[in-house]
């Protein structure tokens, strides 16, 4: 054997063997908090020019959208009123219920509401290299930011905090393969189990969809009900819109229902989130 | 250390694109995969001594800023690495036919084989499901990709600092 090929053999064996510590020192500490010291070097370097390319695109799309697409301005405008006098309606039906539903909690000696402070943030990323549907945000372990803290967007359930950097996290959305989460059918009140990733869908084939899982046969739902979160996950506070069902499945075979969801926030869109800290 | 500096640029300036302006581009199910396309032409281009180190950098970089167990990319990507080179060794892979046609069969087997990592670890066959019906039109799409990215990853390998900065005199003599 050549001393050249002795010296690249023993290199990359030196390589690998590295490479292997740091794999099964990932592995022996899988619910880690925080994200480990080699990964951290990396996140810090790619980070601030995430946060650059992410706001300077959004400023031009805002730009275009706002100022040179204002002539679909007036159409959009005729539309809104009409919209915002239904929702004033519904408002109004709403307020009526509220008061009913607080009375209800009162008699029953439950929490009024859920009491939660949140801390806003901007996605800077989204993860495009594998089959899991994440965000990266721009807060991190230094701004309070724990594992699991749940993510909401403008009209809805986002999802949870995952791996944690000192000034980014990753979001695990409602879609992502991964997820759980408990929910009821406001309407009727029956509880399922939302699990991410609707991959069958007619709809949006694979794309932040999610599913109703172990939904009870009796239970009484529509295309077009609203989900919200149960809390007795003990992860996600009760109350939290989730999405609006699609698909109803009522086949005459199995134990369970099955029902699509379409989440409130367009969740691979979004670009302001808030994170409810514990 | 010019060739590794070269290549940390060219990962991570590609990293940066397809998580920011090209997340969603040209489709939510299909995206550009510069950075697996980089291996294959680490395969096609390179020695196995002159490619293992890159291909396990680049492993290493994609592994951190991804949501996925950190090792999944650096296995698929040293496999596919082996395929290629297996592939070299025996048949002649210079010509555009060859390239497309290999190039998508490595990214099938690529997608594939992370998805079954994956799918393994959290004990979840969503993700393999997922990944078969998504893995012929992305392989195909890294294959017309793969047509013009080799090419252009040869030549940047090339750079040098006085390539960028040398005087339109010294040229035209």
């Amino acid at each position: 054997m050549t001393a050249p090929l002795q010296k690249f053999i023993k290199g990359a064996l030196l390589i690998l063997g590295l490479f292997l510590a740091i794999i099964f020192t990932s592995i022996a500490f899988p619910n880690f908090e925080r994200v480990h010291w080699y990964r951290q070097i990396v996140l810090t370097v790619i980070t601030p020019p995430q946060k650059l390319i992410t706001f300077s695109s959004n400023f031009v799309k805002n730009a275009w959208n706002h100022y040179i697409a204002i002539t679909k301005a007036a159409k959009e405008n005729e539309i809104l009123k009409k919209a915002l006098a239904n929702a004033n309606q519904s408002l109004i039906e709403l307020e009526e219920i509220g008061k009913e539903n607080k009375n209800l909690h009162e008699l029953l000696n439950m929490a009024h509401s859920i009491n939660v402070k949140s801390v806003g943030a901007h996605v800077i990323a989204s993860n495009v290299l594998t089959e899991f549907k994440t965000l990266t945000i721009d807060k991190g372990h230094a701004d309070g930011i724990a594992k699991n803290m749940v993510v909401l967007g403008p009209g809805g359930l986002v999802g949870r905090i995952g791996q944690i950097g000192a000034n980014q996290s990753s979001v695990f959305l409602i879609s992502d393969p991964n997820s759980a989460v408990d929910v009821y059918v406001e309407r009727s009140g029956g509880r399922a189990l939302l699990v991410g990733t609707s991959y069958g869908s007619s709809l949006r084939p694979f794309y932040s969809l999610s599913r109703l899982e172990y939904l009870r046969k009796t239970s009484d739902i529509r295309n077009g009900d609203v989900v919200i979160t149960s809390g007795l996950d003990k992860l996600f506070p009760a109350g939290i819109p989730v999405g609006t069902i699609h698909n109803a499945e009522n086949s005459t075979t199995g134990l369970f229902k099955k029902a699509e969801v379409v989440p409130f926030v367009d969740l691979m869109e979004a670009k302001e989130v808030s994170v409810i800290i514990k | 250390m010019r060739y590794y500096l070269l290549i940390i640029i060219w990962t991570i300036a590609w990293l940066l694109a397809e998580t920011t302006l090209l997340k969603s581009f040209p489709g939510h199910n299909l995206h550009i995969d510069i950075i697996f396309l980089t291996i294959m032409a680490f395969g096609f281009l390179k020695e196995w001594r002159e490619a293992l180190i890159p291909v396990i950098l680049i492993g290493f970089i994609a592994d951190a800023v991804s949501a996925a167990p950190f090792g999944v990319f650096t296995v698929t990507y040293i496999a596919t690495l082996a395929a290629i080179r297996a592939a070299t060794s025996t048949i002649y892979l210079q010509s555009h036919l060859a390239r497309f046609v290999w190039v998508t069969v490595a990214s099938a087997l690529a997608i594939s084989l992370k998805a079954g990592i994956i799918s393994l670890i959290y004990k979840n066959h969503v993700f393999m499901l997922t990944a078969f019906w998504n893995f012929i039109p992305q392989s195909v799409f890294n294959a017309v990709l793969g047509l013009a990215v080799i090419p252009i990853f040869r030549e940047y390998l090339n750079l040098t600092w006085e390539k960028i900065v040398r005087p339109s005199g010294l040229v035209l003599r």
